[in-house]
């Protein structure tokens, strides 16, 4: 015998079959509902998969475009003048602000956003007079990466939180339809065995009760 | 100037160089074995080579033509390739303080520098172990030629900038160079003028074009202008405050009318295509000095005066760069096709039959 064909510890009672029977439709109810919880994570799961192949995209054209011009002000520049300069300049500080956002079935989701310490805006990164315009574009667009790196990094962490969830919910929905209603309706025909039982000894007694006082009345 | 120093001096024909694109670094250094660069390439291991030996190959051939020319000129033509040669050196410091900035390993920093005049390596070397900062390298420099000019660089905060420092020693060789043409006198001065302000003009130009492009204020693009030339301060500002690059290019193109037919090839150039990418300007730009170069080359080559040892040292230095973009673009396994566009080619150059010509 199944776990899950374990009857529940109840009383065979009218009362208790009655209480089984709602519990049944109860737990039928709520696996429908987790189900279509399953099947909404499940379609912005979907979605998110798609941005982050859309983000991926973006970021390693970005990626090639920095390269490439990186590759171009070295070829304008040479390699020693292009790595000096990039040693040397101001790094870019940035940090991640991690904080959480509302999303599919009002579930809180992790939200990153790139945080910049603001640059000095007056004065050029770069020397203007003596740095390749391609350097220049490089850095931009090594900054944009960032931007995709952080969504991407997001998209991730939703989409892990989502896996989670989706799982969770799978566990819910086969615990109900696979173990608890099961119980409810093992419990349901042992009570209502024990319930047909005791009507069929009723019976018995009343039909023998019923003979006895014919008896009585014949003498 | 001996003929055997002139043949030293020879450029590479430029489909021998249009050649090289697209093979490997190897078969690059074997083709160039018979050119004027064999000493500095034989001096690279034939086990190794590799991108950075080569582009340090080179950097040292242009160095060491620089330092052939000095010696076999006298007077004030030597003075002023002297002050051109500062170029090179003022290149040297700049590497000394990127390194303190950036914190580079000595012996890692010295392979970037290209010994040339007083600052030879072991003077680097020391100035590189003594200085751990910007603030210590200005100081270990306080003895040489450029110390007092690092020296005035002050900044309200006292906190140092690295580029206004690099832009104090461009313009103090610059300063040095204008000073020297003033002393050449004829066709001479007049020749060297046309060269090296073309030079500054291009490089104010292609400062205001990126300062523009990347929203900087007019005052701070001013602090990065080099010594004006044929435009003056007053053309500069008004440049500077036009407000995109077609009315800048304009208002420029207005002005080359009565300058020379170069700067007016160059600026028609420029007016076209003013909707282009910068990139684009920048590489019309960078021709110009070649352009007047080779101009001055075919108008006064019949004999040895300074616009053909000016225009040689632009062609060379075109030639330098083309080859680091060849080499570059080998390495990094692009395209012959991207290779080619970014190449610095006149329209009509052949160095060689014009050096022999002139020789």
């Amino acid at each position: 015998m199944y776990m899950a064909d374990e009857k529940l510890d109840v009383h065979p009672t009218r009362l208790e079959l009655l209480r089984l029977k709602k519990r049944k439709a109860l737990a039928e109810g709520i696996a429908d509902i987790l189900q279509k919880d399953l099947e909404t994570l499940i379609v912005a799961l979907i979605e998110h998969a798609q941005r982050v192949h859309a983000t991926r995209t973006s970021l390693i054209e970005s990626l090639t475009a920095a390269y490439s011009l990186f590759i171009e002000s070295e070829m304008l520049s040479g390699t020693m003048k292009v790595s000096e300069i990039a040693l040397s300049v101001e790094p870019l500080g940035f940090d991640v602000e991690v904080n959480t956002t509302t999303g599919v079935l009002g579930i809180d989701f992790p939200a990153f956003q790139l945080a910049k310490k603001e640059a000095d805006a007056t004065k050029p990164r770069f020397n203007i007079s003596d740095t390749p315009i391609q350097l220049e574009e490089s850095a931009w667009k090594s900054a944009e990466s960032l931007k995709f790196i952080i969504s991407l990094a997001e998209l991730t962490a939703i989409i892990r939180e989502m896996l989670e969830l989706i799982a969770l919910k799978r566990r819910q929905i086969n615990r109900i339809r696979f173990k608890i209603i099961p119980q409810i309706d093992v419990t349901i025909r042992y009570v209502e065995l024990i319930l047909e039982e005791i009507e069929r000894q009723d019976a018995i007694r009343v039909r023998v009760l019923q003979r006895k006082r014919k008896e009585r009345a014949v003498k | 100037m001996p003929r055997v120093a002139i043949e030293n001096l020879k450029l590479i024909e430029i489909n021998d160089l249009i050649n090289l694109i697209g093979k490997d670094l190897e078969g690059i250094r074997y083709a160039m074995a018979d050119s004027s660069y064999s000493k500095q390439l034989s001096a690279v291991s034939s086990n190794v080579v590799d991108y950075r030996f080569l582009e340090v190959a080179l950097l040292q051939n242009y160095a060491e033509t620089i330092q052939k020319l000095i010696e076999f000129s006298s007077g004030n033509i030597k003075k002023l390739l002297v002050a051109l040669s500062k170029k090179v050196e003022v290149a040297n410091i700049k590497t000394i303080l990127r390194a303190a900035k950036a914190q580079i390993d000595v012996e890692e920093a010295l392979k970037n520098i290209v010994p040339m005049g007083d600052l030879d390596v072991d003077k680097c070397k020391a100035v590189l172990a003594e200085a751990k900062s910007v603030e210590e390298v200005i100081v270990a420099l306080h003895d040489f030629e450029y110390g007092e000019v690092l020296k005035a660089v002050e900044e309200p905060e006292g906190k140092i900038d690295l580029t206004l420092l690099e832009v104090a020693l461009d313009k103090a060789v610059y300063r040095e160079i204008l000073g020297n043409i003033e002393k050449l006198t004829g066709i001479d001065e007049k020749i060297a003028k046309a060269v090296l302000g073309i030079e500054l003009d291009v490089a104010n130009v292609k400062t205001i074009l990126k300062g523009k492009e990347l929203a900087v204020n007019p005052e701070i693009i001013k602090e990065y202008l080099m010594p004006p030339a044929f435009f003056t301060e007053d053309v500069l500002e008004e440049a500077m405050e036009t407000t995109d690059v077609k009315s800048m290019m304009e208002s420029l193109a207005l002005i080359v009318e009565s300058a020379h037919m170069v700067y007016k090839k160059i600026f028609t150039q420029l007016l076209k295509e003013s909707d282009s990418p910068l990139s684009l300007l920048e590489a019309i730009l960078e021709k110009a000095p070649l352009e007047m170069s080779l101009c001055q080359l075919r108008e006064n080559s019949r004999y040895y005066n300074i616009g053909f040892i000016l225009a040689f040292l632009n062609l060379k230095w075109a030639e330098v760069k083309n080859l680091r973009c060849i080499i570059k673009g080998s390495e990094s396994k692009i395209p012959p096709s991207q290779v080619q566009k970014l190449l610095m080619i006149p329209d009509d150059w052949h160095p060689s039959q014009l050096i022999y010509k002139s020789s």
